[in-house]
């Protein structure tokens, strides 16, 4: 069961419970918290998120916290070695970037019925400025898919 | 919503330094330039709809049967390394 979340904040010891249907009761510390200023399309008003990660597991979360939504995301690179992009410049200031050791990268996943057709979405990466603790799915052009399933990168 | 006509060659200014200008127009598709600024983004709807389509299959749910067989999977793969 997911109980922490690992960014750190330093000073903010505000400990937020939340009720989750995923994950029951959880603690998390009000500073770790990451805005999305523009939530994320179809979830414009979620702009509070929790990274919530696990090392059991193979899926990271993104726990909103006005809303009881949760987005399982995945490193892109661990499905697809030769995944790359250029964040857009409107981003790079939108989310305060000065150094890419802060950024966070993820894709969300979609897990269906049937998990072999567990896929992510590469064409709109989430990109996370630890340090500002500022998030945005970017949309990148249509040169990665929207579904990349990639059950045999991670089944047996 | 506002709807105007445009001819080949004409167009349009949104706000401040969005220029729309009708390039052609062949056989039922227009081609169509776009001015802006470097910070405007510009994404083509269906792609857009796209993304918020499976953020929403993303957000349902997942089942604990499902998580679990994720759980299994990775074990399987710790198991190989």
């Amino acid at each position: 069961m997911i109980n922490k979340t690992k960014l750190r904040s330093g000073r903010s010891e505000i400990l937020l419970k939340l009720n989750t249907t995923n994950f029951g009761e959880i603690e998390i510390d009000e500073g770790s918290l990451i805005n999305f200023e523009e939530g994320i399309p179809g979830f414009e008003s979620l702009k509070r998120f929790a990274l919530l990660q696990d090392d059991e597991m193979i899926v990271d979360w993104l726990q909103g916290i006005d809303e009881d939504v949760a987005f399982p995301v995945i490193n892109p690179f661990a499905v697809k070695d030769d995944y790359e992009f250029k964040i857009p410049d409107g981003d790079i200031a939108k989310l305060k970037i000065d150094s890419q050791e802060d950024l966070l990268i993820y894709s969300i996943v979609v897990i269906p019925d049937d998990i072999k057709q567990i896929r992510t979405n590469l064409q709109a990466p989430i990109i996370i400025n630890a340090k500002e603790k500022l998030g945005k799915q970017i949309i990148l052009d249509d040169k990665y898919p929207l579904r990349y399933e990639f059950y045999e990168k991670v089944g047996s | 919503m506002l709807v105007l006509t445009r001819k080949k060659g004409e167009s349009l200014l949104i706000g401040e330094g969005v220029e729309i200008t009708i390039v052609d127009i062949i056989e039922g598709k227009v081609r169509i330039a776009i001015d802006a600024p470097r910070e405007v983004q510009i994404i083509r709807s269906e792609i857009k709809r796209g993304i918020e389509d499976e953020n929403k299959n993303a957000s349902s749910i997942a089942t604990i049967e499902q998580l679990k067989k994720l759980k299994k999977n990775k074990q399987k793969i710790t198991k190989k390394v």
